[in-house]
């Protein structure tokens, strides 16, 4: 194609421009959240709102159920998502009925989750029925109070539900192309299905499934609608507790608020270089390019 | 050649999980009266069907409404995604990593934080509270997926049918449209799926740049969920989630349709 | 370990890929499957190491039927295309694998690795990956690995293909070199026509799924048992004519037929053309191409017919010009005739 040196420029405009809004974003976020507000009348830029976060309890609490939730959710979902991936292609079944049944859940919307778990887990939901015909309990007050606590084991459970075929569906490509190919001579070699799968498709879909870890975790860690839904009163997921000082009628909140978004934005950061870290020793230790 | 046993069994509980809850979904939104401990229900009725159709969040102009929406984000996102893909796969240019990195840069940004981040901006643009506002904002959370996609089969599909459409005497823009487009046609197809679903899916940043004032069923059904209606909330689920999944084999049927036909690969 | 294959059919999806195919290979032979792309030939590998399920048909090694055997316990090991080699594991530790698995203690196979690599000249590569290497020294490395197997079957699945064409001649020769040292059963498919023929104790030819014919290099070569088989090996030409009473008859030669009365090709090759003689085949010289040791004339004959014969001296003949080609009817092979 003639590479006019304008066209490629031109073709990049709206990508520049969503650009240039994220960066507002977080420039407004990080000025902000430095007491920058001039419409307030709030000119001089401190680190006093971050520090006072430190030392508010409802803010720790709030930090650690969000990363909690994240962690939990992004370990389970990455470690079963896996196991359901390896069982799509050890059988066989990468394309057609099943595949369409597994994406399902990633085409739902996370507020259908929340119902879903509400439906099903929740203290006279499907599974305390379940017990009580069983004869295991006859209160509700009696099977475990997944919702609404401060575990957040319900909102957890939500994410898990969705989580779990996003991370079988994204890998899957990637494990089947090694599994076909790899996977196969190992076994010609003399390695048991099991044995190619561990030594083998194993190790060299580590990169993918690190992909996977990665979007699940920074995801739940910035969620919303499902900490809202299925989390107790307080306390809060960090989100949503931003959020909630965000809309306070005391304008003076704002700049706590956006603290609270910029050490959101510092953990997403972090857990970025943290990833690509471990991205790059992956690669070079598998042998395989980035 | 047998595989364990066990690989069925985890597939058999995966398909469980993810079927049942849809099944109870639809019984709970056809229950009237289903109490403690019942397996169940006690009484079943259409009042939620006869709420959703003509009650005051009347149902038809929202799904319409929400519907148009989330395709509007589908096209923008994916017509986003072909102009950037095409910049970095098929150009020369310098700073291509920046451009890889600033793709992934809406993941790092969770949609709560942007939005709140930019709602000064859109006051001053004048685009809060609208529903061009949701859209662009909607557009921006889908954008890393939609170039990403699009990325794969630019990539894949290069130039070699628009230069041998140019030396058969097609313009620029007729070879591409003409030649290169069927070919991505399939990543295009999965790109608008993904916009759609993210942007029907979207409830605090609908919320929030939307003001209240664009109403999409994501908005209207956290509510009904927070009210503790069971058979409500069952029902606006049935909707949503009836409306994506509907969507999005709508574009499946598409793709495979031509796949079939052999009108592209 | 005599390998006999019986009647093979196997379907990928609802494609009919091997069609009753039957095989029989001695202990410690070479044998080529020749053939063009997309005639079965991988397919046939797939299926005998059990990556392929059978629709019919039965393969056994020294008598036991493979069937009841899964993959990983065949000891039918396949060198594929893309050689396969793990990009996470060190050259030492590919070559060691088979032995890993088959639970030799670590310093015994290391050192029966660092051995076969050795053999194949990839002693100071022990530590590297295999994306470090180039093709032909990854082909020698998967070469390396398959012989750690040591498998009772060896198959090699188009390894040369990928090679440049002065690293396919060492490859050739360290192949056969390795087959006499090791004594393993080696079936080696491939579409090239020379390999086939040079390498092979014997090779079978295979088109669209099934087996047309099986023998020496020698007897394939020169009496091939079809028309594709034939026209397979290339520079033939047919002349047409009739048998009556054991004697066939064209307008340019005679000889003596073995066969029923009909209307028969006789099937002849390049080399048999003596171009020059007083009595033969007319032929017109179509066109006379150097190539270096040889130079190489084509003749084309009067019913459209093409032969080449190379020649040591450059020949006096020039482009169109007309001669008489005299044949030995001996050499040809004579077919019904078709059409």
């Amino acid at each position: 194609m003639r590479k006019r040196k304008l066209t490629p420029l031109l073709l990049l405009l709206p990508f520049l421009a969503v650009m240039a809004l994220l960066l507002v974003s977080v420039g407004n976020i990080l000025a902000q959240s430095l007491g920058y507000i001039p419409a307030f009348g709030l000119t001089e830029p401190t680190l006093d709102y971050y520090g006072a976060l430190f030392r508010e309890e409802t803010f720790l609490d709030s930090l650690w159920v969000s990363l909690r939730i994240a962690l939990l959710s992004a370990v389970f979902a990455t470690v079963l998502g896996v196991a359901v991936c390896a069982a799509l292609v050890q059988t066989g079944r990468t394309r057609g009925g099943m595949l369409y049944l597994i994406r399902v859940p990633i085409l739902i919307p996370h507020a259908v989750a929340a119902v879903f778990v509400i439906q099903i887990a929740s203290q006279t939901g499907l599974l305390a029925r379940l017990a009580c015909a069983l004869g295991l309990l006859s209160d509700p007050a009696e099977f475990p109070q997944l919702l609404y606590t401060p575990g957040y084991g319900g909102a957890i459970l939500a994410y898990l539900w969705k989580e779990i075929p996003f991370v079988a569906y994204f890998v899957l490509a990637f494990m089947a192309g090694i599994s076909k190919t790899l996977g196969e001579a190992a076994e010609n070699l003399g390695a048991s299905p099991l044995r190619s799968f561990f030594q083998i498709t194993l190790p060299l879909s580590l990169p993918a499934i690190a992909r996977a870890f990665f979007i699940i975790f920074l995801f739940a860690f910035g969620g919303y609608e499902l900490p809202l839904l299925l989390g107790p009163t307080l306390p809060k997921a960090l989100p949503v507790e931003a959020y909630q000082l965000y809309t306070s009628p005391d304008l003076l909140q704002r700049p706590s608020a956006m603290a609270m978004n910029g050490i959101i934005l510092l953990f997403s950061a972090g857990m970025a270089l943290l990833y690509g870290l471990v991205l790059n020793r992956l690669c070079r230790r598998l042998g395989v390019a980035a | 050649m047998k595989r364990h046993p066990i690989f069925n069994l985890i597939l058999a509980a995966a398909g469980l999980c993810i079927l049942l809850p849809m099944a109870l979904l639809l019984v709970w939104s056809a229950a009237a009266r289903w109490p403690w401990p019942d397996l169940l229900p006690e009484e079943y009725s259409l009042r939620t069907v006869r709420e959703l159709l003509f009650g005051t969040a009347s149902l038809p102009a929202l799904v319409g409404s929400s519907t148009l929406l989330a395709l509007v984000v589908a096209v923008l996102g994916t017509a986003v995604g072909l102009l950037t893909a095409r910049a970095t796969e098929l150009y020369d240019i310098p700073g291509k990593s920046l451009v890889r990195f600033g793709t992934f840069l809406p993941l790092l940004v969770p949609g709560t934080v942007f939005a709140m981040g930019i709602q000064i901006t859109l006051i001053r643009l004048g685009l809060a509270d609208t529903a061009a506002g949701v859209v662009l904002v909607h557009t921006i959370v889908a954008m890393p997926y939609c170039i990403t996609i699009l990325t794969d089969v630019t990539r894949a599909v290069g130039v070699k049918y628009e230069e041998q459409a140019a030396v058969l005497g097609a313009g620029p823009v007729r070879a591409f449209f003409q030649a290169s487009l069927p070919a991505l046609l399939p990543g295009v197809l999965s790109s608008m799926s993904m916009g759609f679903i993210l942007s029907s899916s979207q409830y605090f940043t609908t919320l929030m740049v939307g003001g209240g004032r664009v109403r999409t069923l994501a908005l209207v059904l956290v509510p009904y969920i927070q009210s503790g209606d069971r058979s409500l909330s069952a029902i606006y689920s049935v909707a949503f989630a009836g409306s994506a999944l509907a969507v999005f084999f709508v574009l499946e049927g598409l793709l495979h349709l031509l796949q079939k036909r052999r009108v592209i690969l | 370990m005599k390998l006999e294959i019986e009647n093979l059919s196997v379907s990928i999806g609802r494609t009919s890929i091997l069609k009753g195919v039957s095989l029989a290979v001695e202990a410690g032979e070479f044998l080529s499957l020749l053939g063009p792309s997309g005639c079965g030939k991988s397919t046939l590998l797939k299926a005998v190491a059990g990556l392929l399920p059978l629709e019919e048909g039965r393969v056994s090694m020294d008598g036991r039927d493979l069937a009841p055997i899964p993959v990983h316990r065949r000891r039918a090991v396949i060198l594929f295309q893309d050689m396969r080699l793990f990009p996470h594991l060190t050259v030492l530790e590919n070559v060691a694998f088979p032995l890993k698995m088959q639970g030799t203690p670590r310093a015994e196979r290391n050192r029966a690795a660092e051995a076969l690599l050795e053999r194949v000249e990839l002693g100071e590569y022990a530590r590297r990956r295999p994306g470090e290497l180039s093709g032909g020294q990854q082909q020698r490395a998967a070469l390396a690995r398959a012989l750690a197997a040591r498998p009772e079957l060896l198959m090699l699945d188009e390894p040369f293909s990928a090679l440049d064409e002065n690293l396919r001649e060492g490859m050739r020769t360290l192949v056969k070199e390795l087959h006499r040292d090791f004594h393993m059963t080696t079936v080696l498919v491939t579409h090239d026509r020379e390999e086939a023929l040079s390498l092979s104790d014997r090779v079978a030819v295979m088109f669209e799924g099934r087996i047309v014919q099986t023998g020496t290099p020698r007897e394939v070569y020169r009496r091939p048992a079809a028309r594709a088989v034939a026209d397979y090996f290339g520079n033939c030409g047919y002349l047409r004519g009739r048998v009556e009473a054991g004697v066939f008859t064209c307008p340019c030669c005679r000889c003596a037929a073995a066969v029923p009365d009909g209307t028969y090709d006789l099937m002849l090759r390049g080399e048999a053309l003596c171009p020059g003689a007083e009595s033969g085949i007319p032929v017109t010289v179509s066109g006379v191409q150097f190539q270096g040791a040889e130079t190489r004339v084509l003749f084309a004959g009067a019913d459209g017919q093409r032969w080449s014969r190379t020649f040591r001296e450059a020949p006096p003949w020039r482009v169109g010009e007309r001669l008489t080609a005299g044949v030995d009817p001996g050499e040809g092979v004579l077919f019904p005739a078709e059409g």
